[in-house]
């Protein structure tokens, strides 16, 4: 009898150890605020990738100037935005086939791969990323040679638009200029549809850091999961 | 004639199978002694000595340690829920282990067991559902295990979990500088064959996660829990 009660107590022990277990919260992350409004120049409207995809890069040789790396410093900007994200959001890889790829990345002084249609919002910078903002799902450019391809976004960089004397007070050199201006493009072209108020952020109109800031991180990482008015 | 030859030439040798007889009979008998007097519980050793005492529990005996083999598949719950909509959990992973096991009485025995599994990372937000990569779980653990019936018996255990996943992916690339985590567990086993020491096992693990370091994502440290479930063979 006192063996019986005995089993019984250690069966309702085990039970109620389950149970507990079985109760206690699962880890929780906290959804947290963007570093500024990353939808400045869009009108409101989000744009992103289909989360967990793979984005294909071209990086464009094309009239490189003299010392000039464009694919490493696409590299090192993918890189530097893939560091910043949680969840493997996305993948970006480089490709050596344009028609493989959904972003080109391409020297101001090369003549374009794709045709932008009407969608090249005005002004010119150091760099200029172009798609086209339709809802629900921005249209593939196609290639100039032969049409199709999958390129749903257009980006140039201008090499020599960070001035000498910037460069040598930011203790950088002309290829970090070419990095920096390609890592602020690639931002524009992974969601952050803005640029950031402080200077010390990569998503600043005039960039003079290598790596997204904080801000930039927490914008990109709560683009991402927003419901995308645009889908890229 | 021949037959009369024959009846006495085996006389010899019934009488020395006799004689041999006897003494067997005789050791056997002091064997036997031996063995009770080894059996006795000392407690009642102890009565004898000192008349009056009150006799004393007894002791546990440890007897010689068994080896036992695992192999099965683990079920776990999310390794993180982010308020943002996405959960990085594990698929199915398949386990195996080996432990080694100790009566300390005719229905208790301990068991000093370790447990390694592999599972596939799942990504999951707005709708879709990424690869994560991989992650690899060894477990540790120490355990106490009570008969409750012929086939069945319950254990419980503490120990770790030593969680290692991708250093790109939350909660691993945080997680991974501090990757043993403490442990507990319950589990059963059922006996599938009374001549053969196979028994089906399902065990229910958990761990705290979250929060190691200020980058850390996951503020809020939660218990990962698993349910695993295989054979287990050997006594």
């Amino acid at each position: 009898m006192a063996r019986r009660r005995g089993a019984l107590t250690c069966t309702l022990a085990a039970l109620a150890a389950v149970a507990g277990l079985a109760a206690c919260d699962a880890p929780t992350a906290d959804e947290r605020p963007p570093g500024y409004d990353p939808t400045q120049l869009t009108g409101g409207l989000v744009y992103r990738w289909p989360l967990g995809r793979t984005v294909a890069i071209y990086a464009d040789p094309t009239a490189a100037p003299e010392g000039s790396d464009i694919r490493a410093a696409v590299a090192a900007g993918a890189a530097a935005w893939e560091s910043v994200v949680f969840y493997r959001e996305f993948e970006l890889r480089l490709v050596d086939d344009p028609r493989a790829a959904d972003v080109i990345v391409h020297h101001r002084q090369a003549p374009r791969l794709v045709d932008v249609m009407d969608c090249e919002p005005p002004g010119v910078g150091g760099g200029k990323t172009v798609f086209c903002n339709e809802e629900p799902e921005a249209p593939v450019l196609p290639l100039l040679d032969g049409g199709g391809g999958r390129v749903k976004v257009d980006i140039y960089v201008d090499y020599f638009s960070i001035g000498d004397g910037v460069l040598e007070r930011e203790g950088l050199t002309r290829q970090h200029g070419l990095t920096v201006l390609v890592t602020h493009e690639l931002g524009h072209a992974l969601g952050i549809g803005a640029h950031s108020e402080d200077p010390a952020d990569l998503m600043a109109p005039a960039p003079l850091t290598l790596r997204p800031s904080a801000r930039d991180a927490a914008t990109l990482r709560y683009v991402l999961h927003r419901a995308p008015d645009i889908r890229l | 004639m021949a037959g009369a030859r024959a009846a006495r030439a085996q006389q010899p040798d019934s009488s020395a199978t006799d004689t041999l007889s006897a003494a067997d009979s005789a050791q056997l008998r002091g064997d036997a002694e031996r063995i009770r007097a080894h059996r006795r519980p000392r407690g009642e050793e102890r009565d004898t000595a000192h008349a009056g005492a009150t006799p004393r529990a007894g002791r546990p005996r440890f007897t010689r340690p068994t080896l036992r083999l695992f192999a099965g598949g683990a079920l776990s719950t999310a390794y993180v829920r982010d308020d943002n909509g996405t959960t990085v959990g594990a698929g199915i992973a398949p386990a195996v282990g080996v432990e080694l096991a100790t009566t300390v009485s005719p229905r208790t025995a301990l068991a000093v067991a370790v447990r390694t599994s592999r599972a596939g990372i799942d990504v999951e937000g707005d709708g879709r559902s990424w690869d994560g990569g991989s992650a690899w779980q060894t477990d540790g653990s120490a355990a106490v295990e009570r008969t409750l019936a012929p086939r069945l018996a319950l254990r419980g255990g503490l120990g770790f979990a030593w969680v290692r996943g991708p250093g790109d992916l939350a909660p691993f690339r945080f997680n991974n500088r501090s990757p043993v985590r403490p442990a507990a567990e319950l589990g059963a086993t059922y006996a599938l064959s009374l001549s053969r020491p196979l028994a089906a096992s399902v065990t229910a693990q958990a761990y705290r996660y979250g929060a190691t370091t200020l980058a850390d994502p996951i503020r809020e440290p939660g218990t990962v829990k698993r349910l695993i479930i295989g054979v287990r063979y050997g006594r």
